[in-house]
């Protein structure tokens, strides 16, 4: 209520139909019957006793005008006593309006006093002594009914005006001592007895008792208020005192303060906290009343909050303690979030100072997650929620953590765990094939846990990298890689790409594809959102993956070496599922290591669509010429130099293709002279047209495999051609013949028979066309072989490798050399180390050894200081 | 049995015929690879055998005879270098794609 108003409601009441006294006797008044009384200084705008609740004034409002008539009026006025009295412009009812301090005929005021001493002067001639003595006897016995909370048998107005009589002729000192005197004497007498009668029981029976008599003595007040409300206007109001706050300092220093009663009350409030935290029921009313009465006695700061702080301390400090030492890791991060969440409720719930919400909320972090730092990143418990992919409760042990933005320290258990799992796969020399699938649904698993579980940390993020990075590039000699010290996950990426190359969306692996995906992850995923994924879209999707892997790995040339070798027999055998999708990847591959790792790749390319450009060249000509051709001949011409090398394998090729490989060949040195072609059998395939006795075939052979065919061209079933014969007449080496004659007598579909029958060739064995051949489809492919790889071409292929890396490392220290003249050894090797890193480096002591054999070679010399200088 | 071939899928390594040495007397490149500007070795960097019966990656003899100290000799035995097959050369420098 705005003071204008309240000035108004003021003055409209003292126009009310009723005389003063009619009110004041009548005992109506319905804020002061009853048993809570209101007491002036309640209706301060603190307590929220508004105004609108004072009896309604039965007159409409009055204008202003009319409210100003009153003084003249006055002037008219019967002279009795009793009117003259009460006719103060500040008489009580106004006081029902509250707000004392706004209202202009305030007994404050200089015009209305004047006007009192004008009233007194006739009638007033009792001694002032005598008639405070008379009066305070009055309104000692009303204090001593209302102490005892016995009936109201006294008129208030009356007694208001008694009060407002004293002070009037100037002893409201002595009014205000008695009162102060008497209160005390009550508050120190049966009010505190009430309390110290439960000293010998519980704290929370004393805090109740406390509460009861700060009930009692507020209602008590109510009455005190009403009879010294003038008092306190007019007498304590000017020297910024009041009687509420004289009454409530009576309670609190000689109750609330008192040496045996203050802990036992404070503490009445702990314990009904601490009734909570075990989980018994809490008397929330009276948890509530004390608070309250806390905040009233201004108490709450320096006596309640700091007793509570220091008892959830204790609290928090041994809850913490036990759960940490009895719980698992998940278990505690569960216990400690939803013990904050209920203190922290608790606090919400009582409105409990934001002080104390802040302090609390420190203290709970303090002892939950700082001081239990090396439980919640304890390795090995942190190690078993990796393990169990137990997203959830790494997304709540990393939100407790970052509370206290400790979320990175994870990291050092984070990459172990990787590092350790990682490295573990990788050198699994019993399951090589899985290993790429392995990594990568490992790394789906940690991406998903980085986004999810750690939010997307950049810390952990570069953690999760850096781990990757390590334990990829972790080398061993051992029989996996011929006791080269090559990167074996190099091999493999190369080998999964190849797969998937070849396969296409059919090949990836199920616990790979997307569409197996729960949806949860799908979801996790935002980058890729779509549910509904083509072909295409499923390959490079996977191709993305590894080669997310494949950046990980410094030593590109193992996978170079490996690639190409695949890459070369898809394309010779025309293997690969999409053009697109070998485009897509050497895109990627051009990013990620740059032009000159691809260049190779890229004429393998060339070589192949220029090849195809010369037979169609060729055929035309031939058809021209109206050459006739026994056999349909492609040939792929290859740039030697990127390519693999491949052995030349000696074999006698059949007449027939021997004519049509010559025409071929003349034609080709013709139109590209100064040229030679070197034949690669071993790479040839083969359609043949088969007449078996139970049907016609087709089959799709190697040219080793046709050419052992051929051989058995015309021969009845039961004719017997023998080993020697067979290698007399291929030419072939016997390791390419057995494999030939074991793959088309030993594997799965078999057009000749061995004699006798076992997995292994032997120079006594003899073989038949295998009269009971067949299959249910027409065209069958039976040359395999061609496309794996043997252990012999493996260990070749590690072991170049390996030996370029020397080669490659010695033309790395002779660039270092011709462009620093001079060097130190320890320079000298950090450089090759730096600049060889993407190729594959050598320890220390293989960039010593190629740097001694520079040495030997005569392109550096170790100068007397220890130096090295290049020798130009 | 019977058994025809239908349909040979050959493979074969072009390399440059060279009697003697394997590689380029200026880059000391193998001739089947290339010079040190190209990339792809073939007809985009071709061969040039001398009267000498020197050979050289095209680009190699090239920059080697438009230096004027070189005077217009072959680098390795110092006669003045003539290519032995022009029409040959003329071929080679174009890169070689089929008519259709
Ligand atoms: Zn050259
Ligand atoms: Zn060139
Ligand atoms: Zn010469």
């Amino acid at each position: 209520m705005s003071s204008n108003q309240a000035a108004q409601a003021d003055k409209k009441r003292k126009h009310s139909d009723r005389t003063i006294k009619e009110l004041f006797t009548s005992q109506q008044k319905p804020n002061v019957s009853g048993t809570a009384p209101l007491s002036p200084s309640s209706k301060r705008p603190k307590l929220g006793s508004s105004p609108a609740e004072a009896p309604p004034t039965p007159e409409k409002a009055m204008s202003t005008a009319s409210m100003y008539h009153f003084p003249s009026k006055r002037g008219n006025a019967p002279t009795s006593e009793v009117i003259d009295l009460g006719s103060s412009p500040d008489n009580s009812p106004a006081r029902k309006n509250g707000v004392r301090k706004t209202t202009p005929n305030m007994a404050a005021s200089a015009g209305p006093k004047k006007l009192m001493v004008k009233n007194f002067r006739p009638t007033r001639t009792v001694d002032p002594k005598t008639f405070l003595d008379q009066t305070w006897q009055k309104v000692d016995a009303a204090l001593d009914v209302i102490f005892q909370q016995g009936k109201i048998n006294f008129s208030l107005e009356e007694l208001y005006r008694g009060v407002e009589n004293i002070c009037r002729q100037g002893m409201a000192v002595e009014a205000k001592k008695k009162l102060v005197a008497k209160c005390k004497t009550y508050v120190d007498g049966p009010l505190k007895q009430s309390v110290e009668e439960m000293l010998g029981r519980q704290n929370v029976d004393v805090l109740r008792a406390t509460l009861q008599a700060w009930t009692t003595w507020n209602n008590q007040l109510g009455y005190i208020d009403w009879i010294f409300c003038y008092l306190d206007r007019s007498y304590l109001l000017p020297k910024q005192e009041s009687l509420r706050d004289i009454t409530v300092k009576l309670f609190r220093s000689i109750i609330f303060e008192h040496a045996k009663l203050n802990l036992r009350i404070v503490d009445g409030a702990c314990d009904l906290i601490a009734i909570d935290r075990a989980g018994e029921d809490l008397d929330r009313e009276m948890f509530s009343k004390a608070v309250a009465m806390f905040h009233e006695m201004q108490v709450y700061t320096q006596h309640f909050e700091p007793r509570m702080l220091e008892f959830s301390q204790t609290y928090v400090k041994e809850s913490a303690d036990k759960q940490s030492a009895e719980q698992s890791l998940p278990e505690y991060v569960k216990s400690a979030q939803s013990l904050m969440k209920s203190e922290i409720a608790r606090v919400e719930v009582f409105r409990l100072d934001g002080s104390t919400k802040r302090d609390l909320l420190t203290l709970l972090e303090d002892h939950l997650i700082s001081r239990k730092q090396t439980k919640l990143t304890n390795q090995d418990e942190f190690a078993d929620l990796l393990e169990d992919n137990a997203v959830e409760d790494l997304e709540r042990l990393y939100s407790l953590l970052e509370r206290r933005k400790l979320g990175a320290n994870l990291r050092p258990a984070f990459m172990k765990w990787i590092e350790d799992a990682g490295t573990a796969i990788v050198f699994d020399e019993k399951e090589q094939d899985g290993m790429v699938v392995k990594l990568l649904t490992m790394k789906r698993q940690l991406d998903t846990i980085w986004k999810i579980s750690f939010h997307r940390s950049s810390a952990l993020g570069h953690a999760l990298r850096e781990a990757f990075e390590t334990f990829m590039n972790k080398t061993k000699k051992s029989g996996a890689t011929w006791n080269t010290d090559n990167s074996k996950p190099g091999e493999m990426i190369a080998k999964y790409v190849d797969m998937l190359l070849r396969g296409g969306a059919k090949a990836i692996p199920a616990q790979l594809s997307r569409k197996t995906e729960k949806p949860a992850d799908v979801e996790a995923e935002e980058d890729n959102e779509d549910v509904f994924f083509d072909e295409d879209t499923e390959v490079n999707n996977q191709l993305d993956q590894v080669l997310d892997l494949f950046r990980f790995v410094h030593g590109k040339a193992v996978f170079e070496a490996f690639y190409k070798k695949d890459l070369a027999r898809r394309l010779l055998m025309s293997r690969s599922a999409s053009a697109d999708a070998e485009r897509s990847m050497l895109a990627r591959l051009k990013t990620e290591c740059g032009a000159g790792f691809t260049a190779n790749l890229e004429q393998m390319f060339k070589d192949i669509e220029l090849s195809r450009e010369e037979m169609s060249s060729y055929k035309m000509i031939s058809e021209e010429r109206n050459e006739k051709h026994a056999i349909d001949l492609t040939v792929n011409v290859l740039s030697a130099s990127c390519w693999p090398t491949y052995p030349t394998v000696p074999v006698i090729i059949p007449r027939s293709i021997k004519t049509e490989i010559d025409k071929f060949e003349a034609h080709y040195k013709a139109k590209h002279s100064g040229r030679k072609l070197d034949w690669k059998h071993s790479l040839a395939h083969c359609q043949v047209k088969a007449k078996f006795p139970r049907g016609n075939k087709e089959l799709v052979v190697s040219s080793f495999q046709a050419i052992v065919l051929l051989l058995f061209n015309g021969l009845p079933t039961d004719e017997h051609l023998n080993y020697e014969y067979l290698k007399e007449a291929t030419g072939l080496p016997p390791p390419e013949l057995n494999r030939t004659l074991q793959s088309l007598a030993c594997a799965k579909l078999r057009p000749l028979t061995k004699h006798p029958k076992g997995r292994d060739i032997n120079p006594t064995d003899t073989f038949t066309v295998n009269a009971n051949f067949t299959d249910p489809k027409y065209r069958i492919k039976i040359n395999t072989v061609q496309l794996k790889e043997t252990a012999a071409e493996n260990k070749e292929t590690h072991e170049r490798v390996a030996a370029d890396r020397n080669y490659e490392t010695q033309a790395a220290i002779v660039r270092i050399l011709k462009a620093r003249k001079r060097i130190t050894h320890s320079e000298l090797v950090a450089e090759t180390i730096k600049v060889t890193r993407n190729r594959g480096t050598l320890d220390v002591s293989g960039i010593k050894k190629n740097i001694d054999r520079l040495i030997e070679k005569e392109f550096l010399e170790r100068e007397d200081d220890g130096l090295y200088a290049y020798i130009a | 049995m019977k058994v025809t071939i239908k349909e040979w899928n050959a493979v074969a390594a072009w390399r440059w015929d060279m009697p003697d040495d394997d590689v380029c007397g200026i880059c000391r490149n193998p001739y089947d690879s290339t010079c040190s500007k190209c990339k792809y070795p073939g007809d985009d960097c071709p061969l040039l055998l001398g009267e000498c019966n020197h050979s050289f990656h095209m680009h190699c003899i090239f920059s080697w005879l438009r230096q004027e100290a070189a005077q217009e000799k072959c680098p390795m035995c110092r006669q003045p270098f003539k290519s032995k097959n022009q029409e040959a050369e003329t071929q080679d420098a174009t890169p070689n794609t089929s008519p259709a």
